[in-house]
């Protein structure tokens, strides 16, 4: 028996499970991006970035492999490994290139920044990643044709095409083009990386120096050359000046001018021998762009690796390796993974009213259990009388008309009764017939909730006891001579309790789910309307966990049960 | 039939079938062995549940066997893949207990008899018709019937299909499980008769399984007795009726209504 | 031959082949000597040939939708069941000042449609996942009982809802999952748990059976019994499903409708003119909701009855058992 349950219980649990990947396919993978969907059209990329990160939406989807890119350089012994922490299919974001996208977001900021941070380590040898090339400009720019693909490749920036203007525009109409207009993110942004002097190998310091000694002296003799042109002015002025205390102010000038000029002719000899020399030295903070890679055409870290690798300026200082792929998150940094545990901790916090759930639960349920508790205790109450009286004269008129009255009331739609529910109400109370103003407003529904599902209800139990009515015990029974009445009610609906009982758990989840439709219509504020609301808004953690929820309690409720049967009815363990 | 009469057409040796695993583990058969010869007929008596249907299911592999060999013209069938098996299926069949349940009811007459015609002789059409036509003949059918459904026969009729059936391809060894047990008295003695006259004709050996003892006596030429799964005693028909060694033997033939010494009779009035 | 069979049927003897009578034979002439089953088939196919108008025209290169919503009546909007008009007032007018009788006899195309196709997608595809689970057994059958309960699991109208709403704006090989063939699909992947239950037990005892051993014993491969023997054994279930299914997806699409998420808004159908309509009651304008309540509750009662009966005439055996 145990062994049953806990085989049973098992079983519950595997297609729990299943639910949640069911949810998890049509809302996160059949359903398309949903952040687009939840923000609406006009959201930009920027935003769409934002709220994907903010809820997990931009981890892989069932598995997530991180491509590490670890960079050596061969000269210093030292690594950097950059981690790309959202799986490996998009190392743009290991190298924070979002985070230079997305700099006009505070919130993407923030949160692509503590991930550039932990992504270059504090004692990183490469001094610094500039991801250059990403400036905004005021005017748009038509895109290139390779903005588009790189727009497609990425997947999250499809919309952004559309929003450029349109090639085939003129460069007149363009630079026309209205004000209000976005500023168009680069096609291309340029990886680049940059050393320290002290960091350089000699012969690149050398080249370095030399450069650097080039542009110095060719600064200094320019500025020393200007120098030259005022002292000259200056002194065309004294010799055209009347006026001594002109003359007076102007002796001082000059004297100045002429100090400053054999200051520089010293430096400028000094400077010049020290380059003849070679031991003229840039400044120690000067940092050199060894070499810059074309991110355009990088997707994978394998793709910098290869970049890297390959690039004739590296002369093979900088090594790239993928050393391992890490598994360290392959279940925890995925989207399922996130769902997962949206739904079994019950943690989902609606994106629409940023409620918790649990908070809506205790909000909303009471409103559907006091519209599905009477309304099924009343229509189970019913169903059972009524089915017990058309069993009592089966065969008969009575029999045949309940039958025929039910299988009418089956065929009339929800909707229908609904409608004519409403109607009704609002003649009895013409200014109220919408919403839960007054307590009033729950009878209808109630009613409306009985009726509907009477017809059916009362031909189920009518097969349920009929079948028990044509064993062989009743018909002992009844030739020994008890009245059927005695009979119906002492043994047949005893015997009847499983099926019935079984059916009544059945609608579990709907009792605190509520009837949707009801809700919706009569726009009672119950868990019902609640989930179509949230539907019509991708309101993702709702769905999901209210799913999650009715598909528990409806499990738990099978397994129970399942478990009266083994307990009650000795027939089914044997199956 | 070139080989001689010692050369068994069939070896069972060993074999075992369980059901189920665990706890519930069920012994439906458990080592049992025996030979049949060409032109034989080997019965297989035993109460109900000792496992004879088992027997002859395992032996043509349509239970997995648990063990044991089945050797047939010197290749062990429990060896060969499914594929392999093939070419076996067209020389051994089977002819079922229940008339009713072993006909496709959504199938004619016609097709059913030639289901084995199609699976391993690509015949035309009106080679097909012929050949279906002569084998319900034989099996005492108006060949006329052909378009007609199991529904619409007897169940001695329903059995003679399954016996057209079984007759198709030519097999060399049939295993009759229980073929007249559903059917009364006067129709088992036409089946019995019918499966005699056809062994005659064509030279079959059988596994002829039943529950009673009465049944196979006029027809066995070797007697396995079974109980619970094992084979408790077996030998020549006249050793096993006139000198039953097991009790288990001795109990199943005093149930026999006319055993001893009338068994002669019985026969010779059937045939 | 040593004996002689008592002949069913003496004057066959002639030589000439005996026609015999399928299982599917009985069960047309059971039906067919059931007048109610009848009167009721015979509703369920007035509906099914005015719902075949609109496509017989559409085939002649006549769109009768545009045809009628084109055919508007200005003086008549809002309008009451009238014989001014001839028959086409009937049942009076839309908002617009169109038909609502057009609108009703379009609507049967719409409804009929997606009960049919609802049907042929769920059916065919219950009873192979079904056949395969109760035939092979084992993982495969594990795997596809997890399927169905899981589908089970989550309430039918939430499941739709949210079927529907998935596929909202998804094309797939250029057919837009947003349109009907989203509803046709989300119908069928609601619908289909419940004759894959019922295949699978089928299959499950007729694998037991004697003639599928026998079969196996004739050297038949896995695939041919289950074509052969199993599927023309389990066909009488998917019919019975096919037409009770008929009237879950009616039932749904005009559930569906009223939540702005079944048939597209503009294509005629009940559900939409019940959603359209829902206020209108309060004013007095009950012409277009009868008309499409009344529509659909004949046509609904007309299959439900007329599937018990065809229930009863396939599987006599389900009657007995209640
Ligand atoms: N598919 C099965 N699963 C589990 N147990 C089985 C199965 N088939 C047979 N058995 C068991 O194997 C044993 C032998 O069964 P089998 O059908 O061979 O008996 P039998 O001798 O043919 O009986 P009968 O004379 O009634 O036909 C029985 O105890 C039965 O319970
Ligand atoms: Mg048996």
């Amino acid at each position: 028996m145990l062994k049953f349950i806990l085989r049973r219980t098992f079983q519950s649990l595997i297609t729990v499970m299943g639910v949640m990947a069911l949810t998890f396919l049509l809302f996160n993978i059949v359903s398309g991006d949903v952040s687009s969907s939840f923000l609406g059209q006009h959201a930009t990329t920027q935003d769409r970035l934002a709220f994907k990160a903010e809820h997990h939406l931009d981890l892989p989807v069932l598995a997530n492999i991180h491509s590490r890119l670890q960079i050596e350089d061969c000269s210093a012994n030292k690594t950097l490994q950059l981690v790309d922490q959202k799986g490996g299919a998009n190392v743009m974001n290991a190298l924070g290139l979002y985070w230079a996208i997305d700099r006009t977001k505070p919130v993407a900021q923030k949160f692509y920044h503590s991930q550039w941070v932990s992504l270059l380590g504090e004692d990183t040898h490469v001094t610094e990643m500039l991801v250059e090339g990403v400036e905004m400009v005021d005017k748009p720019v038509a895109p290139k044709p390779e903005a588009k693909e790189e727009a497609k490749a990425e997947g999250d920036a499809e919309k952004d095409a559309e929003k450029n203007p349109a090639p085939e525009k003129t460069p007149e109409a363009k630079a026309e083009g209205d004000a209000e207009k976005k500023p168009v993110l680069p096609a291309e942004p340029v990886l680049e990386f940059r050393l320290c002097r002290k960091d350089l190998m000699p012969a690149e310091q050398a080249v370095l120096d030399k450069e650097y000694g080039k542009t110095e002296r060719e600064k200094l003799e320019k500025a020393i050359e200007s120098a030259k042109a005022e002292h000259a002015e200056t002194q065309k002025k004294f010799k055209a000046a009347k006026k001594p205390e002109v003359q007076d102010a102007l002796t001082s000038i000059l004297a100045k001018q002429t100090a400053e000029l054999a200051k520089q002719d010293k430096e400028h000899k000094e400077m010049v021998a020290k380059i003849e020399a070679g031991t003229y030295q840039a400044t120690p903070l000067t940092t050199k762009v060894i070499f810059a890679i074309d991110m355009s055409t990088c997707k994978t870290a394998g793709d910098v690796l290869a970049a890297i690798n390959a690039n004739s300026a590296n002369h093979g200082r900088l090594k790239a390796t993928i050393p391992s792929r890490s598994i360290s998150q392959v279940f925890t940094g995925t989207q399922f993974y996130w769902h997962l545990r949206q739904c079994v901790t019950f943690s989902g916090v609606s994106w629409d009213s940023k409620k918790k759930l649990s908070t809506l639960i205790v909000q909303r349920g009471p409103y559907s259990l006091a519209l599905t508790i009477p309304g099924l205790a009343l229509g189970w109450f019913s169903a059972m009388i009524i089915s017990c009286f058309v069993a009592y004269y089966r065969g008969k008129l009575v029999d045949k008309l309940g039958v025929f009255l039910s299988v009418l009331g089956m065929c009339i739609p929800l909707l229908a009764y609904m409608i004519a529910g409403q109607y009704l109400m609002f003649h009895i109370r013409p200014d109220m017939a919408y919403g839960l103003k007054h307590s009033y407003n729950v009878y209808i529904p109630i009613f409306i909730g009985m009726v509907a599902g009477l017809g059916g209800s009362v031909r189920f139990y009518r097969t349920v006891i009929l079948n028990e009515v044509n064993q062989d015990y009743v018909r002992t029974a009844r030739a020994k001579g008890l009245p059927l009445p005695a009979i119906l009610f002492k043994h047949v609906l005893k015997n009847c309790m499983l099926p019935i009982i079984t059916n009544l758990i059945m609608i579990l989840p709907f009792l605190i789910m509520g009837n949707l439709l009801l809700e919706k219509f009569f726009g009672i504020p119950g868990l019902g309307g609640l989930m179509i609301d949230s539907i019509q808004k991708r309101d993702l953690p709702i769905i999901n966990t209210l799913t999650f929820l009715t598909a528990v309690i409806y499990t738990v409720g099978l397994l129970l049960t399942d478990i009266l049967y083994a307990v009650f009815d000795p027939r089914i363990r044997l199956k | 039939m070139t080989e001689s009469n010692d050369t068994p057409l069939l070896e069972v040796r060993n074999l075992k079938t369980t059901f189920g695993k665990g706890k519930t583990l069920v012994k439906a058969v458990d080592d049992v062995s025996f030979k049949v010869y060409p032109g034989q007929t080997v019965a297989m008596v035993g109460e109900s549940g000792s496992g004879k249907t088992t027997v002859g299911r395992t032996l043509l592999r349509l239970i997995p066997a648990a063990g044991g060999e089945v050797i047939y013209r010197g290749v062990d069938l429990m060896s060969l893949k499914p594929r392999e098996m093939h070419p076996y299926r067209q020389k051994m069949q089977m002819i079922f207990q229940d008339p009713a349940s072993s006909l496709n009811p959504r199938m004619t007459v016609g097709n059913i008899v030639a289901e084995p015609l199609d699976v391993h002789l690509k015949l035309t059409r009106t080679a097909r018709r012929k050949r279906v036509g002569e084998l319900l003949e034989k099996s005492g059918l108006n060949p006329t019937w052909l378009n007609r459904y199991p529904h619409e026969f007897s169940g001695g009729q329903r059995q003679r299909i399954g016996i057209a059936r079984a007759l198709a391809c030519d097999p060399e060894f049939i295993v009759c499980d229980e073929p007249v047990s559903a059917l009364d008295v006067s129709i088992q003695a036409q089946i019995l008769n019918l499966l005699d006259d056809l062994q005659k004709e064509l030279g079959l050996s059988y596994l002829f399984v039943a529950h009673n003892l009465a049944v196979v006596e006029h027809f066995s030429d070797y007697v396995c007795v079974m109980n619970n799964g094992k084979i408790v005693e077996h030998g020549d028909r006249d050793s096993i009726y006139d000198t039953p060694q097991h009790e288990y033997t001795k109990k199943l033939l005093s149930a026999v209504p006319n055993a001893d010494p009338k068994h002669k009779n019985l026969h010779a009035r059937i045939k | 031959m040593a004996e002689t069979e008592i002949q069913l049927n003496p004057n066959a003897d002639s030589g000439e082949l005996t026609p015999g009578r399928s299982l599917w034979a009985d069960a047309l002439r059971r039906l067919t000597r059931d007048k109610v089953a009848m009167i009721f088939f015979a509703i369920v196919m007035v509906y099914v040939l005015i719902a075949l108008v609109p496509l017989v025209a559409s085939w002649c290169g006549f769109n009768l939708v545009d045809w009628w919503d084109a055919a508007r009546n200005g003086d008549f909007r809002d309008h009451g069941p009238t014989l001014q008009n001839g028959i086409e007032g009937i049942l009076g007018y839309d908002v617009f000042g169109r038909s609502v009788l057009g609108k009703t006899i379009l609507g049967a195309n719409t409804s009929m449609s997606v009960g049919f196709m609802a049907n042929i997608i769920a059916v065919p595809l219950g009873m192979l996942l079904g056949a395969i689970a109760g035939y092979y057994g084992g993982k495969v059958d594990d795997f596809i009982v997890w399927v169905y309960t899981t589908f089970a699991c989550v309430p039918g109208i939430i499941l739709l809802i949210a079927i529907k709403f998935a596929f909202k704006g998804v094309t797939i090989l250029g057919v837009d999952f947003g349109g009907m063939p989203g509803l046709y699909l989300a119908l069928a992947v609601t619908s289909w748990i419940g004759t894959c239950r019922l295949v699978r037990a089928e299959t499950m005892r007729l694998r037991e059976l004697d003639y599928v051993q026998a079969a196996r014993c004739c050297g038949r491969g896995r695939f041919m019994i289950l074509l052969k023997h199993i599927a023309p054994n389990v066909m009488h279930i998917g019919i019975i499903n096919f037409s009770l299914g008929f009237v879950g997806a009616i039932q749904s699409e005009v559930m569906l409708s009223f939540l702005d998420i079944g048939v597209p808004a503009g294509t005629p159908s009940w559900g939409n003119m019940i959603s359209a309509a829902d206020k209108d009651l309060i004013a007095g304008h009950w012409w277009q909701l009868a008309s499409a309540v009344g529509a659909m509750f004949l046509v609904v009662l007309a299959w439900n009855i007329f599937g018990d009966r065809l229930r009863d005439a396939l599987d006599p055996k389900l009657k007995n058992a209640g």
